[in-house]
């Protein structure tokens, strides 16, 4: 069977969505998708303080939105299967309309995590009747019960625990970063591509190092799910790092791991920084959960 | 000759039109592989009118044709050599996706980015 849908989680919200659309805008808590070219879907969803309303919420997450024409948005009958797909969430209809454009959604309250989300679906003649839609409807969720929260986007993919608040990312071409943090770790994920032109002129190590950055000399080589890595461990914290925090001196503690993964020419790498000494399985428990999504 | 007046703004053109265009080298520039297999450019640089005139009154002759040197990383090396006045921008991209085994829309970036770069300096010029 063709794979004909693709699964995007981000930053605690996670669906399905036909394979043929593409991420074309992403904020911390703002995703917009193209088919074709053309705009396809825009969901954006946000925490509640106090109690929830559908027009509060609605005008809210549409608020300094300079292509939606709030003053025109109205009231729309969900169709009974969105009802169905959507029953977990407490929903209300919304549609505009223009000249050249028009879009229909729902703002959506979720009661077990008490967050809203907005969506809107642009050109709803052409993908009302698509099976991808439902999907799309049925799979939405903002949160897990595991509690871990899920990332997939573009082609990498992890899932970290709850605790982990998103803090940076960036997306430029051959160089994908996502930095998250709790009150205790600073992690950061790296994908690099592509690998042939990047570890052209040197090796992983020297790569590594630059790329990081941390000192060649600090790297060792090693492996990771049978791919060439380099890892540069944190210091032994029993002698020296006790007195340092014995005079108040704490100093960061680092641990990364990069590697090479030949068959798909990409490079990724992980760079975990705390205060606190790492437990010994702490670099295996990030590494096994963030792999590449070449579906 | 009024130096303020508004000038028209250049003809929007499409996304579609615009993977269409062939990317052309610029005949002025020299490109020289080195031992290490990258490209460097070389290319001329005009001066600015009052700077050329500045030149010609206090140093009595016309001033030279200056030149500047850019060297290709492995990646910009690969996509100037597929820049042959026969590849369009949507061929080089789904070429250059597929021999660096990349998604469709980081090489699409990626090339129109270096591409728009190479444009602003004048070492390539598009043919519809």
């Amino acid at each position: 069977m063709a794979l004909t849908a693709k699964q995007i989680a981000w930053n605690g919200l996670q669906f399905s969505i036909p394979i043929t659309w593409e991420l074309a805008w992403i904020d911390s808590h703002h995703l917009t998708f193209d088919s074709h070219g053309s705009p396809a879907l825009e969901i954006k969803w946000a925490p509640i303080k106090g109690r929830y309303s559908h027009r509060a919420q609605l005008k809210k997450l549409t608020k300094g939105h300079k292509t939606h024409p709030s003053k025109t948005i109205s009231n729309w009958q969900l169709p009974a299967t969105w009802k169905q797909a959507l029953a977990k969430y407490s929903c209300q209809g919304f549609c505009w309309q223009t000249d050249s454009a028009s879009g229909y959604g729902a703002t959506l309250h979720c009661p077990v995590c008490n967050q809203a989300v907005i969506f809107q679906i642009f050109d709803i003649n052409k993908h009302l009747s698509d099976p991808h839609l439902l999907n799309f409807l049925k799979t939405l969720a903002d949160h897990r019960e595991d509690g871990f929260i899920a990332w997939k986007v573009f082609d990498i993919q992890a899932l970290l625990p709850k605790s982990l608040r998103l803090n940076h990312y960036q997306f430029k071409p051959g160089n994908h970063q996502l930095a998250l943090v709790d009150k205790t770790i600073k992690v950061r994920l790296y994908r690099w591509a592509p690998a042939s032109a990047l570890l052209a002129d040197a090796g992983l190590a020297a790569f590594a190092a630059k790329a990081l950055p941390v000192s060649a000399e600090q790297l060792n080589n090693t492996s990771i799910q049978e791919y060439p890595a380099v890892e540069m461990r944190p210091p032994d914290v029993s002698g020296w790092y006790r007195q340092m925090v014995r005079w108040g001196i704490k100093p960061a503690l680092k641990w990364s791991l990069v590697w090479h993964i030949k068959t798909s020419n990409r490079i990724l790498g992980i760079s975990l920084e705390s205060k606190k000494p790492f437990q010994p399985d702490q670099m295996t428990q990030f590494s096994d959960n963030f792999c590449l999504n070449l579906s | 000759m009024n130096t303020f007046a508004k000038q028209n703004p250049l003809p929007r053109i499409n996304k579609q039109t615009a993977l269409a265009a062939i990317p052309v080298q610029n005949s002025e520039v020299t490109a020289v592989t080195l031992a290490s297999g990258q490209i460097l450019i070389r290319y001329p640089v005009t001066l600015r009118p009052w700077l050329a005139k500045w030149f010609r009154r206090f140093k009595g002759a016309s001033p030279q044709i200056r030149s500047r040197k850019i060297e290709l990383d492995p990646i910009g090396t690969d996509v100037w050599q597929m820049i042959d006045g026969k590849r369009t921008v949507q061929e080089i991209i789904d070429e250059f996706a597929q021999i660096h085994q990349l998604p469709t829309a980081e090489s699409e970036s990626a090339i129109t980015q270096f591409l728009r770069d190479l444009g602003k300096r004048g070492l390539i010029g598009m043919q519809e």
